[in-house]
Order: structure tokens, then sequence, then C-alpha cells
């Protein structure tokens, strides 16, 4: 054999090391020059694995070091001895600039993949599989954080009551064996809201209860809630945490890159990103719950839009960053599901979108659809009323109306409004509405249709939004 | 020790490798030889590996990893070695996951374990500190010498746990102090050889260093403070939205970066001027300011690449910081050998562990 190896020869004891050259010779390596400090067979030498230019080092079973810079000399000592043929090749794959190109492409695929859908799809199936049991403790763990942080609820019997009846009829529809287990709290005031906690406990606060007179809106709320509980969200939600914490940490290193900065960042988006995802898919069971209900979607529409105005803060926020989808971008996807194929026999149909009423009934004794929508012509502004914006008091009414066959407006119905004062310039203004007249089969029809005024302070009244009428 | 053929100590002595320093003021640089390209490569490639090894391969990585920095890092000609075995490390692995995953996992449906968990945490802790610093000191060898950590249960219980609740009574002013207490803790503990390492500095610097860092991050409040006042002047009333507090979270971001990067300057100077090895003297002079702006061009690097540039900004890293500092030796380096070398047990070697636990303290 000819491989030569020049190196430093430390022999453990101290630190002195002095220049060796070392050969091999009838399986042994040797040290050719005095003083001798390597004398070992091959097969009992061990050596570091190839890596970049940092030098290499034969760990001698003496306990001699021998460093050297001459990497070749060692992997043809290695080849010659069938030996390190693994590392050889993660080497090789580290040295070649295509490669880490093509690694990176692959790291950013696989990172993607594993964390949007490896973890989720992992996640759920290990929520789906986990005892109820554990869910259920898990519930009252958080209940009894819960019970020290809300006070007791203010609710009277019968608005209990109101909210206990939906449930009811919810948990029939949904075919539930049991109703959820509702917690009422007070939130000060503050904020009308409910949530699901694991194990399907819902917190319902006073101040939802109290924020809408319409039983279908506390039915899409309590719905949604159903959704994350029905989901298993709770524990999912735990878990993808975890396991992604994890992931992160891998890939950037050590759990200690997790306490600067920048390694928390893409974590912290995840998590947001993951209960977007829940809030989403809650979103969608509530919308099929209630369609099975035959309760319109546009009443989850409109308990989202009393809620975004009743909280403190306004969520124009950047989608990104915050947990929930902004209500804008819920309501544009319940929308977006509504022209769902009504039911026989209720004749319900949904305008075309742009300008037009979004959802609109029609008057339609022979139940078929109409060709041609109503489509608005002009359609004047209320006036808000001026003691009302003294007070800074600001509300809704929703008026269901008929579009006659000359396109005009008849019959204004108030079928819901915040306040009194509010209804007067509502029906004022949209006596004044001009159509297109619907059509069916080139017959021009009369089309009922329902509209939201929404009386705000920010702005005049707000450009009128549509929605659909109540069944 | 094996039977050989020809030991070292029946050789005759030999020339050194190094001329004898017979000036104490000799300075010796340490030099970082790493290319960023070459570890960025060597980095993808492990990484890539491991999360397709669904993590078993991160121990290899690791060791692949560390051992480039350290093999790269030049001394009076000599280089750094990173011996640790990764099967230890992938031991040590399995080990924190599904301890971390019970913890989450069980403390979400019981949290009375959380406080067990936490309780059983802090007892173990010192343990875990002392296993983990023994693990690298033990795996990091320098001219065939390893370097060794030893330390005791109680003590390590006491400065990092105990003298934490100094820093509740105090109100957080023991703060400095017990980075100082923990430093020395480490430092003392570790040596070369027979070559103790010591760590001599009173508490002030670190004082006088964390008002510094603490005073630019409590500016840096106060301005962000005033820039969400101005901002959220039309809000008539209505609390500030995400968007809004973005400006204070930017600057209180940036502060408390800039904040942790001076004080990992000005103590890295500080804590190797006060660290000797025997005789032997360190010298370190890191710019605060260069270092702030490459640890801040490292920053928006990684941000950008969304991570990608990691391995870029560490070679960086290294490399200015070696280059900062210097090794004075006080008379001649081959006076250090191993501790224990005439009893056939050596003390230092049962320092090897079950499993490689390595937290990166």
């Amino acid at each position: 054999m000819s491989v030569t190896i020049q190196g430093t020869c430390f022999d453990g004891e101290t630190l002195s090391g002095r220049p060796v050259t070392l050969t091999v010779s009838a399986g042994r390596l040797l040290n050719s020059d005095a003083p001798a400090c390597v004398n070992a067979s091959l097969a009992e030498i061990r050596t570091s694995d190839r890596l970049g230019h940092v030098p290499r080092y034969l760990y001698l079973p003496g306990g001699q070091t021998v460093e050297t810079p001459d990497n070749d000399a060692v992997d043809a000592l290695l080849a010659s001895q069938r030996r390190g043929r693994l590392v050889a090749l993660i080497h090789g794959l580290e040295m070649h600039h295509q490669v880490a190109a093509a690694a990176t492409l692959l790291l950013v695929i696989a990172v993607s993949f594993t964390v949007w859908w490896g973890l989720p799809v992992l996640a759920r199936r290990a929520a789906m599989a986990a005892p109820e049991a554990i869910e259920r403790q898990a519930g009252r763990a958080a209940l009894s954080t819960i019970n020290q942080i809300l006070p007791q609820s203010q609710l009277t019997p019968s608005e209990r009551n109101r909210v206990i009846v939906v449930t009811e009829r919810l948990r029939k529809a949904a075919g539930l064996a049991q109703s959820p287990e509702l917690v009422f709290r007070s939130m000060g005031g503050q904020t009308p809201n409910a949530f699901a906690l694991p194990g399907g406990i819902i917190v319902v606060s006073d101040e939802l209860v109290r924020l809408t007179k319409i039983d279908d809106e506390i039915a899409a709320v309590l719905a949604h809630e159903i959704g994350h509980a029905r989901h298993r969200h709770g524990i999912q939600g735990i878990l993808r945490n975890s396991a992604a914490l994890l992931v992160v940490s891998t890939v950037t290193g050590d759990l200690s890159t997790l306490t600067t900065f920048a390694g928390t960042l893409p974590f912290l988006l995840l998590q947001r990103g993951y209960s977007r995802e829940f809030e989403i898919e809650a979103d969608d069971y509530a919308l099929d719950l209630m369609d099975r209900m035959g309760i319109g979607a546009h009443h989850f529409g409109s308990i989202l839009k009393k809620l975004e105005t009743a909280r403190p803060t306004q969520g124009n926020d950047f989608t990104y960053l915050s947990t929930h989808p902004s209500t804008a971008e819920r309501i544009s996807r319940i929308k977006a599901r509504a022209p769902i194929p009504p039911p026989a026999g209720s004749g319900e149909v949904s305008l075309p979108a742009d300008d037009a009423p979004e959802f609109a009934d029609e008057v339609n004794p022979a139940n078929e659809p109409i060709n041609v929508q109503p489509a608005a012509l002009f359609r004047p502004p209320p006036q808000y009323p001026a003691l009302m914006r003294a007070a800074r008091l600001h509300g809704d009414v929703t008026i269901e109306f008929v579009i006659d066959r000359n396109g005009v407006v008849r019959d204004p119905l108030v079928v819901r409004s915040t306040y009194k004062e509010f209804e007067a310039p509502a029906i004022a203004a949209i006596k004044q509405w001009r159509y297109t007249p619907g059509q069916k089969n080139g017959r021009k029809v009369n089309v009922r249709a329902s509209q939201l005024f929404e009386f705000n302070l920010d702005d005049e009244p707000s450009p009128p939004e549509f929605s659909p009428l109540p069944k | 020790m094996e039977p050989q053929l020809n030991t070292p100590t029946q050789s005759p002595p030999a020339p050194p490798l190094l001329p004898p320093e017979a000036k104490p003021s000799v300075s010796h640089p340490f030099v970082f030889h790493g290319d960023a390209r070459e570890y960025f490569r060597i980095w993808i490639v492990n990484t890539l590996l491991t999360l397709l090894t669904l993590g078993v391969y991160a121990a290899w990585a690791k060791v692949r990893k560390r051992r480039y920095l350290r093999g790269n890092t030049e001394l009076m000609g000599h280089r750094f070695d990173y011996q640790a075995d990764p099967r230890r490390i992938l031991a040590g692995n399995i080990l924190v996951a599904l301890m971390f995953l019970a913890y989450m996992v069980v403390g979400e449906v019981y949290p009375a374990v959380r406080l067990g968990a936490l309780a059983g945490g802090l007892i173990l802790l010192p343990w875990v500190i002392i296993r983990s610093f023994s693990f690298n000191a033990h795996n990091t060898v320098y001219r065939g010498m390893r370097f060794y950590f030893r330390q005791t249960y109680g003590w390590t219980a006491m400065v990092y746990i105990g003298q934490w609740f100094f820093i509740v009574l105090s109100l957080g002013f023991y703060y400095p102090a017990w980075v100082r207490n923990r430093k020395q803790l480490v430092i003392d503990n570790h040596r070369l050889g027979d070559a103790f390492f010591r760590f001599e500095s009173k508490v002030g610097p670190f004082f006088s260093t964390y008002l510094v860092g603490g005073g630019m991050v409590m500016a840096a409040g106060m301005i962000g403070g005033i820039l969400t006042f101005l901002v959220t002047q039309t809000n008539h009333g209505k609390l500030p939205t995400t968007t809004q507090l973005l400006p204070f979270f930017a600057v209180y971001g940036f502060a408390i970066y800039c904040s942790k990067h001076y004080i990992y300057a000005t103590l890295f100077n500080h804590i190797w001027n006060h660290t000797r090895l025997d005789d032997h003297r360190f010298v370190a002079s890191l710019q605060v300011g260069d270092w702030l702006k490459l640890q801040l061009v490292n920053l928006a690097a990684i941000i950008v690449s969304c991570g990608l540039l990691y391995p870029w900004a560490t070679v960086r890293s290294a490399r200015q910081a070696l280059s900062s500092l210097q090794f004075h030796p006080r008379g001649s380096l081959e006076k250090i050998s191993r501790l224990g070398r005439n009893d056939g047990s050596a003390i230092g070697e049962t320092a090897a562990e079950f499993v490689g636990l390595d937290i990166g303290l």
C-alpha cells in the first residue's frame, strides 16, 4: 500500500504534539519517523468523519490522536478497508452546489408539506382516536380556570331557557346523543361571545344572549361552537402546536433557538394559521347544520356583524396576525356558500352579488326559479335620525319588501330593528328604491326581498348591505 | 491503558511542535476557518436528512454541524475536535421529545400534572445542566486532550435555582449577579486536562452592562408607547388594533434584540478578559458597534430567507467573535497533562454519559 499520511501525533497525556509521517505496513499503521508514536492494526483505528475542510483525526487504541489536514489520504486508507462509505456519500452530497440547491428546494417543500398537511392530518387522526373521557377532563380543567376569571351569569331564567331551547333544536338536527353542556357567564358587559371547551362544553356570555332577539342568530353561534367540539379542535390544537414546535426546533437546531426572536416568529405564525383553519371548519359545520334545520345562512352573517360591532376592537387587522379570520372574510365565505340549491318547496333563491340583493325570496306560487333577478336602479340611503346621531347611538333595521312587476318597492315591513327610531327613515328610504323587475319564463313577476340597513356613526348610514330574508 | 509497543512514556522526549513560550506576552489569535457557503451546504443537506428521517438523523446532523464549527476553530496551529457519539444524542433527543409531548398532552388534561411536572423539572434541572455541560466538555478535544466539567448537584441547584429566589426578593435587581454567579460556576468547573479554568470578576461590570441594556429596552418601550399613542389618537377611545400596535412591537422588538447583543458583546469581552486557564490568559476585544451591525444584518437575512440563511449568520458570528479573541500563554502549555494519568482508572473518563443530554444552554 502506498498511503502516506502527514500529521501531528498527540499522545493524549500532554498537549505536546509531534509531526509524524504514517505509512501502512503488513496491515498496521505506523510512523516511519522516530520517535515512534503510532503503531496500530488498521482495523482498530477509528477516524473522524470527513466534513468540509475540517482536519481529520485518527483515534488510536492507545489513546493517541493524529490530526491531519490530508483528508484524501485518510479516505484512501478507509477505502482499502472498505469502511466509511456512508459518510463518504454524505460528504459528497454536502460538497456539491447543485445538491445544496436541490436540498434547499426539497426542504422548503418538505417543511411546508409536513407543517401544513402532515401534522394537521396526524393531529386530526389522533384527536378523533383520543378517548372522550380525556377530552372531558381537559374541558373540566379549562372550566375551572374560567370560573376563577368570569363572574356568574346575570341572565333571567327565561333568557337562559331561550338558549337551552335553541341548543336542544341544534342537538336534534346534529344527531347528537347528548346536548352540549351550557355554561353561562358574564363578561362584565363588554364582550358578547361564546366559546367551546374540549369535551363539548360551551360557554355563553350574557352579552351574547342580550345582543340579539333572533333565536336563529343564537343558533348560528352555538352551531359554530358545536362544530369546534365535533371536530375536536381543542385536542387537535394542543397536538398540532406541540408537534409543530418539535418540527420547528428540529429544523432550526435545538430548543434554545426557540428562545430567540427569529426562531419564535415562524412558530407564532403557524399557530395563528392553525386556529384560523379551525374557525373556518367550524363555520362550515355551522352552515351545514343550519341548512339542515332550515335556518337561513344570513343569520350567521348578521350575528357576526353584530358581534364585530359590539367588540371593543375593530377587525381591520392583518389577517396573518389575527387568530380569527376577519369578520369580513368569514361573511364573504358565508355568502359564497349561500347559493346552495334551496330545499324543495322553500322558494328561497338568491340574487347575484354585485349591487343587487344577495338574497331574495320570490313570491312565486309555481315555485319555479326566477330567470331574471331584479337589479337595483336607484337606491338612496336613509337619513340618520338627528337625535340618534346626537346620542351617538348606532344600530340596524331589517326590512322585508316586495319588488313588484314594475320594479317598485311595495309592502315594506320592519322584521327587526335595534331602535324604533331607525325604522321610519329606513322605510322612507326603501320606498324610493327602484329595480328592474324580476322575470320568470319571460314574464315579469313579484319578487320578495329583504334588506339590512346599518346605521353607523363612523360614516354615514352604511352603503346598504343586503341580507337574506328570514323564513 | 492497553499494553502497547510504543507507549509515549517510553519514548525519549521529542522536540515539541511548538516553540516553548519564553515571553508571557506572546499572543496567539483564535482563527475561524469556516466558510459560509460550505457550512450552508452542510447545514441544508443535514437538515433535509433530518426531516426525511423524521428527526432520527437530527443527532448525526447536530454532531456534524457542531464539529464543523469547532473543527474550523484554530488556536496555535491546531483545531478543536468534537467527538460526541450521535447515538447518545439520539437517546437524549428521544427522552426530551417524549417528556415534552407527555407534558403538553397530559398537562392540558390534568393541569395539576403541570405543577407536578414543574416541580419535577426544577428537581431535574441541576442534573440536566451538569449533564449537558459535562457531555459537551467531555466531547470537546484540543490537541488530544479532553475538556471536563464537574460539579455537584447541590451547588448547581443552589446557584441556578436557589439564587433565583434572590432575584424575586430583590425585584429583579439581583439578576446581573445571578448571571455572574452562573458564569462563575460554569467556568470554574471546566478544565482542560489538569489545567483548571478560573473566572475572577466582581459583580459591578455585570450590573453596569445590564443597566445599559435594560435602559435601551425601557427607552424603546417609551418611544413605542408614544408612537402607539399618536397612532391611536384617531380611535375615539376604542382599543388599538393589532395593526396599530405594530410600530410598538417593531421598536420594542428591535430594542430587545439590540440590547441582547449589546449585553452579549460586552460580557463576551469582560468574561474572557477575566478568565484564566492556570496562569494563561485570554484577551477579548469584540467591538460592540460592529457586533450589533453584524447581528442586525443577520436578523434581517434570517427573517427575509425564512431561516434559510441561519448557517450563514452562524459562520459570520463565529468568525467575528473568534477573531476578537486571543490567547496569552504564560510559560509552556506542555505542562498541561491528563489528570490522573498515573492511576489506572482515570477520574475524568467516568464523565461518559448514558444519554447525551444537550439542551443548548
